[in-house]
């Protein structure tokens, strides 16, 4: 899989008359999960989009390894990035394969439209069902699916478009902690095999368990960002999240190292 | 069952070819008393006095061609409408926008516009079809649910028709009120090929538009965001299929009237044969609405009924009722 | 006090004597000062033509209407009606005419406003004719000239039998007639029998078609007729119903004859002269 670096840089966006982004920075090297973490309004989802170069309305600049995101077509930007909106929705009956196969759009010729999928994008489907375990799934209508079920069918039309940066917004909402463990090491093995995965989380344990580096999002702004440990400092916690540890315990850090996943 | 894409459209080009031909040779009923005129074949065959020829050429044939491109418009836009506001429920004639499209004619006809430009007809058809999905897309285009779009389009039913009715009614020609019936009911009885001339190539230009944006509806159902992100332009697409539709609705109306329903019917019964590819869906549907429309002109002209039914009557007919089990349905998924 | 006894009876002999007298008078010139209103475009027709313009009281709108009336340009100077009773309230009106146009409310309201109405139905047939313009012309006082004009009348409709050629009925010519909307006469009215008058068949009748059914297009191309008889060319405001005439279908070889349609709207005793017309027109075919 090529690599390639994702690279935001003084990113200034509004939303209608607010402003939604505050100088943000950042960087996502291959190899890597990187987190955005931050309380609701703080902006994620909003970076998240302009990452995905889904949203117009900004300033500053975004670029892919040393090619800015606004000099690329739609669909080269489309196959060198795969995203997942938050609570990704499918407006027809398809089936789990169907949606999956829409990964390809970015590879499929513009007047070729009746045609059947090339080898390269049967391929590519059958790897990223193979990947999300969801190849039992592919005749069902996606809309009798499970919740967790569901989320595994857009992750396999994610990683069939088999893009070197992936971006993905809280993927693990509304599922039980076992699927909540599985997508993220879905997203981690992606990672390991020279991917940039970018994600939106809610859930700060798993944050710390999955993530290489995390941005954490504060008024807009970015309040810290590093690796886990010195992100997810009492001072950072209490500053962005308004908590604080138990009194007269000794602060250890979260540690989830003892979880394991249940399998049968 | 599971008939594959390539035999449905087959089927669907053999089925209208079928109808067009039998529509072109098969004997009207008239109240003659000696006897229903024969299959005009045998006419043209022994046709010492050119009638024939002139019924075929001035008459049938317009006639058959209108039947085939109105229909294959009304079913196309009614799919296109469907990819566009991700909605079963919308159709041109259920959203406003044939009235519209009449509202838009009817002005052009009846203050003398056409009289003196015949293209201006079309052409008033067609702004009038604009405005009406403009204004239900700013409506319902983003994340409206059922009931705003099926609001919206009581709305512009309503004031098409209330200002439909005054054009007439205002016009100094005192046959223009009643001819309220024929706007609002539709018609392909004695069209010339002037009408086709007209609207024809019109029409063929919004079909191009839509299929254009053909494949950006699958990538459409997956939601605005993640089509942008898979490369779709959202904004072109849109435009097209908004220009596409008031193209195709727009003429269509301008020469037949309001004939509604045949863009609700065509797509629901072909979703499943296509497998729910949006794009595979416009193509069937157009040849859908030209078979149900070839069909059901066929039946009016020929069937005796006293003076001949109004074509908008027998979609109506059909189409309503399916309409309401299509309500039905909704509800129960929504709960 | 007051009046004694012997002049109020006096006075009431003067009254009963003068009354009568008084009353003859104004009998005698009552029907000349009639006011008449019509609520009906035939019967507004028939008013204007044997009427005195001061007997009019009030006419329809429609007559103003060229399309529609022969005589629009004479009935503009009139009062206009939208043929509603309270139009002709403040006018001082003895007799309202009323036709089947007229809604029954209307006649209904005349009735309860005690204004003496006369009813005519259209004309199906010449003797029906005939027996409108008596009635009406007895009505507002004008017998006489209804009595001439029927003479004229009927002396046009002699010369015209008396001229025309002896061939038998099945090997006269057909004519069809073509109005806007494609709508066609058939058994049974006024201008059918014209047209059997001046010599001709109506191809409506061969099918079976009565009076406004719409002659499908496709069968009077099959019928052939040898003459067509359409209203003339298009009124200045455009209509659906007249686009038909101008169908391409019908630019063929088929003899149109064009005919002022306010002639046949409203039977008048000028149909004599439209009955002339196509006997003419006959002549000139059948040579």
């Amino acid at each position: 899989m090529a690599v390639a670096k994702l690279t935001a840089s003084a990113i200034q966006c509004h939303l209608g008359t607010q402003l939604a982004l505050n100088n943000i920075s950042l960087t996502a090297e291959p190899g890597q999960l990187t987190g955005i973490i931050g309380t609701n309004g703080a902006g994620k989802s909003t970076l998240l989009s302009v990452l995905a170069g889904v949203q117009s309305n900004f300033r500053g600049h975004v670029s892919i390894g040393n090619k800015q995101l606004e000099q690329m077509t739609s669909n080269e930007r489309a196959r060198h990035i795969a995203y997942l909106p938050q609570n990704p929705q499918v407006h027809w009956d398809l089936t789990a394969q169907q949606v999956t196969e829409l990964g390809r759009v970015p590879y499929r010729r513009r007047f070729n439209w009746l045609g059947p999928l090339t080898a390269a994008d049967q391929q590519a489907v059958t790897a990223a069902m193979a990947a999300t375990q969801c190849e039992d799934l592919a005749p069902r209508p996606i809309q009798s699916l499970s919740n967790g079920e569901r989320m595994r069918v857009h992750l396999a039309r994610v990683l069939a478009v088999k893009a070197p940066i992936i971006l993905v917004d809280e993927p693990t909402t509304g599922l039980d902690p076992y699927q909540q463990i599985h997508c993220l090491e879905v997203l981690r093995d992606e990672a390991r095999q020279g991917g940039t995965v970018v994600m939106v989380l809610h859930d700060l344990d798993l944050a710390a368990r999955f993530c290489d580096q995390l941005l954490l999002l504060h008024n807009n702004q970015v309040l810290s960002h590093g690796s886990p440990a010195e992100v997810l400092t009492p001072a950072h916690l209490l500053t962005a999240y308004r908590i604080k540890p138990p009194a007269g315990l000794a602060f250890n850090g979260l540690n989830l190292a003892n979880w394991e996943k249940q399998t049968d | 069952m599971h008939i594959g894409f390539r035999k449905l459209l087959l089927l669907l080009a053999v089925t209208t070819l079928c109808l067009f031909c039998l529509s072109l040779m098969l004997p009207s009923n008239i109240l003659s008393t000696n006897g229903a005129a024969p299959f005009l074949l045998l006419e043209l065959l022994n046709d010492d006095t050119d009638i024939a020829q002139t019924i075929l050429i001035e008459l049938r044939i317009p006639r058959a061609t209108l039947a085939l491109f109105v229909g294959a418009s009304l079913g196309l836009a009614g799919a296109a409408m469907q990819g566009l506001l991700r909605n079963p429920l919308a159709e041109p004639g259920v959203v406003g926008v044939s009235g519209s499209a009449a509202l838009g004619a009817t002005l052009a006809f009846y203050t003398g516009l056409a009289t003196i430009a015949p293209l201006a007809l079309p052409l008033g058809g067609i702004a009038g079809a604009l405005a009406a999905v403009i204004v239900l897309f700013s409506m319902a285009g983003k994340r409206a649910g059922t009931t705003t779009l099926l609001l919206a389009g009581i709305a512009i039913n309503a004031i098409a028709g209330a200002l439909t009715a005054l054009v007439l009614n205002l016009s100094p020609n005192p046959f223009a009120a009643m001819e309220i019936i024929f706007w609002q009911m539709g018609s392909l009885a004695d069209r010339s090929l002037l009408h086709l001339q007209l609207a024809g190539p019109l029409m063929a230009a919004g079909w191009i538009l839509i299929l254009l944006a053909a494949p950006a509806t699958r990538a459409l159902s997956l939601g605005e965001v993640t089509a942008a992100s898979l490369g779709t332009n959202v904004r072109t697409t849109q435009r097209q299929i908004i220009v596409g539709t008031a193209l195709c609705v727009g003429a269509g109306v301008a020469v037949t009237g309001v004939i509604g329903f045949v863009g609700l019917v065509v797509p629901h019964l072909l979703r499943k044969l296509c497998a729910n590819d949006p794009a595979k869906l416009l193509l069937a549907s157009a040849g859908g609405g030209a078979t149900l429309l070839l069909a059901a002109d066929i039946a009016v002209r020929c069937i005796p009924v006293g003076t001949e039914l109004k074509l908008g009557v027998i979609t109506a007919l059909l189409g309503a009722p399916f309409f309401l089990y299509l309500i039905f349905q909704l509800r129960t998924l929504e709960q | 006090m007051g009046i004694s006894i012997f002049s109020r009876l006096g006075l009431c002999i003067i009254v009963a004597v003068l009354a009568p007298i008084a009353s003859y008078g104004t009998a005698a010139g009552t029907t000349e000062k009639l006011r008449i209103a019509s609520f009906n475009l035939c019967t507004d027709t028939l008013l204007l033509q044997y009427a005195d313009p001061q007997q009019v009281a009030s006419i329809t709108w429609l007559s103003s209407d060229e399309n529609l009336s022969p005589i629009a340009t004479y009935a503009q100077q009139f009062h206009r009606n939208q043929g509603r009773a309270e139009d002709i309230l403040r006018l001082s009106v003895d007799l309202v005419l009323t036709g089947p146009s007229t809604s029954t409310a209307t006649r209904a309201m005349l009735r309860h406003m005690h204004v003496p109405t006369l009813h005519l139905d259209d004309a199906t047939s010449i003797n029906a004719l005939s027996i409108n313009i008596r009635r009406l012309t007895q009505a507002i006082g004008q017998s006489a000239r209804g009595k001439e004009s029927l003479l004229q009348m009927h002396e046009k409709l002699t010369e015209i039998t008396n001229t025309a050629d002896k061939t038998p009925k099945d090997q006269w010519p057909y004519a069809a007639f073509l109005q806007p909307n494609g709508l066609t006469v058939g058994y049974g009215s006024l201008s059918n029998e014209l047209l059997n008058l001046a010599g001709f068949r109506n191809s409506a009748t061969l099918l079976g078609l009565r009076t406004y059914q719409r002659f499908p297009l496709e069968s009077l191309l099959r019928a052939q007729p040898d003459l067509l008889i359409a209203p003339t060319d298009q009124p200045k405001y455009p209509a659906l119903a007249q686009e038909l005439l101008q169908h391409p279908a019908l630019s063929g070889t088929m003899l149109r004859h064009q005919i002022d349609p306010s002639t046949l709207i409203c039977a008048t005793s000028r149909i004599a002269d439209v009955a002339m017309t196509l006997a003419t027109k006959r002549q000139q075919l059948v040579r």
